[in-house]
C-alpha cells in the first residue's frame, strides 16, 4: 500500500485556485451579498478582469457592444455566468494536463468536469436547490480534482486494481482505497482542506461517489452524484474506470426521479454539449 | 454510423424529440437506413455492428439505458430483417467505434483494450 502521507504531499503540486474565485463563492452563496460586492471583488483582480473581459467579447456571447468594464460585463450576461465564469478560470490550469493512470487524453478530465459542473446547476435550479446553485455548480467542476494527483498512484497499481475491478466485483474507488490506500474523493477532500474550501464543498467532493449511506439523504450531493452519473452513462471524460463506480436507485427515489425524468436530464445534456464544449476553448 | 443516447423518443416531450431526432433508437436508426437505402445501398450487403451500452455497477433495471438501448437496437433490426455482424456490449467499459469511409473498415476499442477490426 502507498504511503498516504506521500500522496497528501503531491497536494502541493497542484497549481491553488485563485482566492479571488473562492472569495465569490462565499459571496455568492450568501444571501446578504450584493452584486456590487462581487463586482468590486472582481474589479480589483486585475488578472481575472482581463481574462473576464476578453471572454465576454469573444464571439461566443455575440454582443451587440463591447464590454469594458466587469459592471458591464454583469449586466449584459448576468451574475450567474459572470460567477461561472470566474470559477471556470479560476480551475482549470489543475485539469488541462493529461492526468497519469486514469487513461484520461489531455483535457478530458476537464471535458468531464465542466459538462458535469453543468449538468448539476441545471439539476439544482430543476430541483428546488436553485439558492446553492453556485455551490452545486462548483462542486460539480471541482469534485474529481483527486484525480489530478491520484493518477500517477493509478497508473503504479493500474493492474491490481483492474484485477478487483473485474474480476472481484470492486467499483474504481474502492479499488484505489484497497490497493492504494485512498480514493480520489478522500484526496478532493483533503485538497479541499488545504485549499480553505467551506465545509460543504468538501463534503460533496469527498461523499460524491456516496460510498457513505448517510451522504444519499443529502441532496446537494446527491445532485452532484446524479450529474456524474449522467456524464458517465453518455461516456463524457470517461475512461480506465469507465463506468466502474455504483448505481444507488435510491437516491433517485428520494428526488423523485422516475426514469423518464433520467431521460430527460440526459436529452438535455446531450442537447446542450456543444454550446458548453465551446465554452471550455475559451476559458 | 449513428451514436445514439437513448432508446425511445415517445418518452420525450415531442417537441424535443423532434429537434433531435438522432439522439434515439427508434428515430435515428430508421432514418439511418432511410439515407443509407436513399443513397443505393442494397440490404443484403449491409453489415450492420453494434457497441456500447455500458452499465453502472448495480443500476437497475428501471434505469439502466444501456442495457435498453441494446434492447431497442436488436428489436429494430430483428425488425427490418438484418442481422448483426459484430456486437461488443455491456460491460463497464466506454467503446470508440472508428470507421474508414474509404475502405468501409470498422474498429471498435474498448478504453484500456487494444482496438478490435470487425
Amino acid at each position: 500500500m502507498t504511503n498516504v502521507d506521500d500522496i497528501i504531499n503531491g497536494i502541493d503540486t497542484l497549481k491553488a485556485i485563485p482566492p479571488v474565485a473562492t472569495q465569490i463563492m462565499a459571496l455568492a452563496e450568501d444571501e446578504n451579498s450584493a452584486m456590487s460586492d462581487i463586482t468590486d471583488l472582481i474589479s480589483h483582480d486585475p488578472s481575472i478582469t482581463a481574462s473576464l473581459l476578453k471572454i465576454c467579447n469573444s464571439a461566443y456571447f455575440g454582443l451587440s457592444r463591447k464590454v469594458e468594464s466587469v459592471r458591464d460585463a454583469i449586466t449584459l450576461l448576468g451574475l450567474d455566468q459572470i460567477v461561472e465564469l470566474v470559477l471556470l478560470n479560476g480551475t482549470a490550469e489543475n485539469f488541462r494536463d493529461e492526468p497519469d493512470g486514469y487513461g484520461l487524453g489531455e483535457g478530458e478530465l476537464w471535458h468531464h468536469a465542466v459538462l458535469s459542473a453543468h449538468v448539476a446547476k441545471v439539476l439544482a435550479e430543476n430541483h428546488g436547490l436553485a439558492n446553492q446553485k453556485h455551490l452545486i455548480f462548483t462542486a460539480g467542476l471541482l469534485k474529481d480534482i483527486g484525480k489530478v494527483i491520484m493518477g500517477r498512484f493509478v497508473a503504479f497499481s493500474y493492474e491490481k486494481i483492474n484485477i478487483l475491478v473485474h474480476s472481484k466485483g470492486y467499483s474504481f474507488n474502492e479499488a484505489e482505497k484497497e490497493i492504494i490506500g485512498m480514493n480520489h474523493e478522500e484526496l478532493g477532500a483533503q485538497i479541499g482542506k488545504k485549499w480553505r474550501f467551506g465545509d460543504k464543498l468538501i463534503y460533496i467532493i469527498r461523499n460524491h461517489h456516496m460510498v457513505d449511506e448517510s451522504s444519499r439523504n443529502n441532496p446537494e450531493t446527491a445532485l452532484v452524484y446524479l450529474a456524474d452519473i449522467v456524464c458517465m452513462m453518455m461516456g463524457f471524460g470517461t475512461s480506465l474506470d469507465g463506468l466502474a463506480y455504483r448505481f444507488y436507485g435510491e437516491v433517485l427515489d428520494r428526488m423523485n426521479l422516475a426514469e423518464k425524468d433520467l431521460q430527460n436530464v440526459i436529452f438535455d445534456t446531450g442537447e446542450r454539449r456543444q454550446k458548453i464544449e465551446k465554452l471550455l476553448n475559451l476559458v | 454510423m449513428l451514436s445514439f443516447v437513448l432508446p425511445e423518443s415517445l418518452a420525450m416531450l415531442s417537441e424535443k424529440a423532434g429537434r433531435q431526432p438522432y439522439m434515439f433508437a427508434d428515430t435515428g436508426l430508421p432514418a439511418l437506413l432511410e439515407a443509407l437505402l436513399d443513397i443505393g445501398a442494397k440490404t443484403e450487403n449491409i453489415k450492420v455492428v453494434i457497441a456500447g451500452g455500458a452499465q453502472i455497477i448495480d443500476q437497475t433495471a428501471e434505469f439502466n439505458i444501456g442495457l435498453k438501448n441494446y434492447e431497442a437496437v436488436t428489436a429494430f433490426f430483428m425488425n427490418n430483417h438484418l442481422s448483426i455482424d459484430h456486437e461488443d456490449i455491456g460491460g463497464i467499459s466506454r467503446r470508440t467505434l472508428c470507421l474508414d469511409i474509404g475502405s468501409g473498415c470498422n474498429f471498435i476499442q474498448s478504453q484500456g483494450q487494444g482496438a478490435v477490426h470487425v
